[in-house]
């Protein structure tokens, strides 16, 4: 019953937001978050937000995450061939361009769900599948396989990836299906996984959000003018590397916090390096303590994955995810790992096979998914995502 | 509740009431504190060549550092330094099994040198210590040699297990004075 009155509610509210008016926008795109105008008639500035679909870059990747995504990979059949291709992704980027802005999807079977964007962002990737069936040569390759990799196949691969973000999650669920629906004549459903960040209004937008084991994730992440170099291709594209992060949450809570911060190489309550006291600080390798130990311990995750040449950073954009525990209680959660680099074989892959040789924190963390995607350039008005790759 | 009932539970229990009591604060305390130990059999240093605040006539030429557990060769962090807190030039740590060895390139002069390691047991948790030697006539280096297991040191445990245990001797005694007074009263 009560689900019933939420969705009453919810309706009721979607019916407001459109004759509140779809005009109610306050559109960025690129490198600062969506700045929220509060909206006329009291509708909630949070659920109207809207993130600009169209611009040289694709949306979602340099904003600030939105709480909610669903990433979705599609698998091409045999038969898939350029033309098709094109085909379809006019008609997706037609549905995301709508649905990003409020409005529904044309043919939508339940447009009362598409007034309130909250951020919503739709982003394509291309994997390397897909260059192939349209007779090019894919600008990504897979990964090479991993020691620590426990790869299951229903996380891993896919020729079409849709990552939809939004701060609510029936934005995110309504979004999914309308997408789905249309590539259904083209590709089948390969894997989704759906994850969530903290929700907006809990803390600073620029504050570092927690996973599910404690920690603070993503730190080191470029900023501002950093992402550029790290990011983005002169002609508006990137790449992004998916992995899904099991997090061994038995196992990980067998240890002292002192252990934990051993692993990690970082305070658990600020996320300062052991080597220093804020957040932010640069760690200190060169730091010894009293017994003249290391302060960052050489084989912490911080330690390891140390980047220090700005172009050859990592965007990290990651998202928990929380399942249903099995019958003994034992969590199924962690880290949907998302990345956008220029470049994957020179960014990604070095760092993640330094963490593959050695990394305390592989002890309670096990990759069962992984898949790669170039995200082609965004498209102008009037313009369909893939045009510079397919058209 | 029925007597005979009562008095089967007590032939089944057996022996005086105080012992009862014992035997279910002791089933209490365990019940409550064995989940929340993090595990006992965290590694240890067992043996050290150099041992622990020897004094050398001559200088080694490598320190070998033996514990209870095997040792994962990719955690394990073995440094040397000299009385001016430098570190002294040695290879990276050699494991063995159980044991770590770095050979120390070069001679050492006299003086107090620190070893200090950091290593993890097969269950994850980090361990690290540090002790002193002096080469020569050098006075013993002002290290504060210990180890750390980056848990609750023993003696605290000890102390939460006594406390545990006391109040769980208490609940124990409450309930059964308790049930006592239910079955006078009824």
């Amino acid at each position: 019953m009560t689900s019933r009155r939420h969705l009453l509610t919810g309706a009721a509210a979607a019916g407001l937001g459109a004759a509140a008016g779809a005009g109610v926008v306050a559109a960025a795109h690129g490198d600062s978050p969506a700045r929220v105008a509060a909206a006329p008639g009291g509708q909630p500035a949070l659920g109207t937000a809207i993130v600009a679909f169209h611009g040289a870059r694709q949306a979602g990747v340099a904003e600030d995450p939105p709480a909610h995504a669903a990433f979705v990979a599609f698998t091409l059949p045999a038969t898939a061939d350029r033309r098709g291709l094109a085909r379809m992704m006019r008609l997706l980027t037609d549905d995301a361009a709508r649905l990003t802005r409020g409005e529904p999807a044309l043919g939508d079977t339940d447009a009362t769900l598409a007034p309130l964007p909250a951020r919503l962002t739709v982003t394509f990737g291309f994997g390397p599948g897909l260059y192939r069936a349209a007779g090019l040569r894919p600008p990504v390759a897979d990964l090479p396989a991993f020691r620590i990799d426990r790869l299951e196949q229903r996380w891993s691969g896919g020729d079409l990836l849709l990552q939809v973000c939004a701060d609510d999650p029936l934005t995110v669920a309504h979004t999914q299906r309308m997408l789905i629906k249309d590539t259904r004549p083209f590709a089948a459903v390969r894997w989704v996984q759906q994850g969530f960040r903290r929700s907006p209004g809990i803390h600073a937008p620029d504050h570092t959000q927690r996973n599910v084991m404690g920690q603070l994730d993503g730190t080191a992440n470029p900023r501002g003018a950093e992402i550029d170099p790290a990011v983005w291709n002169e002609d508006g594209s990137t790449t992004i590397v998916v992995r899904r992060m099991r997090a061994e949450i038995e196992k990980w809570d067998m240890l002292s916090v002192a252990d934990k911060e051993n692993a990690v190489g970082r305070r658990l309550d600020t996320g300062a390096p052991l080597s220093g006291t804020q957040e932010h600080d640069e760690p200190d390798f060169t730091k010894l303590d009293d017994s003249g130990l290391p302060a960052m311990p050489d084989f912490s995750h911080v330690t390891r994955a140390r980047v220090t040449d700005p172009a050859l950073k990592l965007l990290r954009r990651p998202y928990n995810y929380d399942g249903v525990p099995n019958a003994a209680g034992h969590p199924d959660a962690g880290l949907i790992f998302a990345s956008f680099q220029k470049d994957i074989a020179r960014q990604f892959v070095p760092v993640q096979q330094r963490l593959a040789d050695k990394d305390l924190l592989n002890e309670w963390i096990t990759p069962i998914g992984s898949a790669v995607f170039a995200v082609p350039p965004g498209c102008a008005e009037g313009g369909w995502i893939g045009e510079q790759v397919l058209g | 509740m029925r007597p005979e009932a009562t008095s089967r539970r007590n032939r089944w229990l057996g022996g005086p009431r105080w012992i009862q009591r014992l035997l279910v604060a002791a089933a209490a305390f365990l019940v409550v504190a064995l989940p929340g130990v993090p595990a006992w059999a965290h590694a240890q240093l067992a043996s050290a060549v150099p041992a622990p605040d020897a004094a050398l006539s001559t200088a080694p030429a490598a320190v070998t550092l033996t514990f209870n557990e095997q040792l994962n060769p990719e955690f394990t962090t073995i440094v040397v330094s000299d009385a001016g807190r430098q570190r002294v030039p040695a290879s990276a740590p050699a494991v063995s099994g159980a044991a770590g060895t770095v050979r120390i390139e070069g001679a050492l002069g006299e003086g107090a040198y620190t070893v200090a390691y950091r290593v993890v047991s097969t269950d994850g948790h980090t361990i690290q210590g540090s002790y002193g030697f002096t080469v020569g006539d050098a006075a013993r280096p002002p290290v504060a040699a210990g180890e750390s297991s980056g848990g609750l040191p023993v003696g605290v445990l000890i102390g939460i297990g006594a406390v545990g245990l006391g109040l769980a001797m208490v609940a124990g005694y409450l309930y059964f004075s308790g049930r006592r007074r239910q079955r006078g009263s009824a």
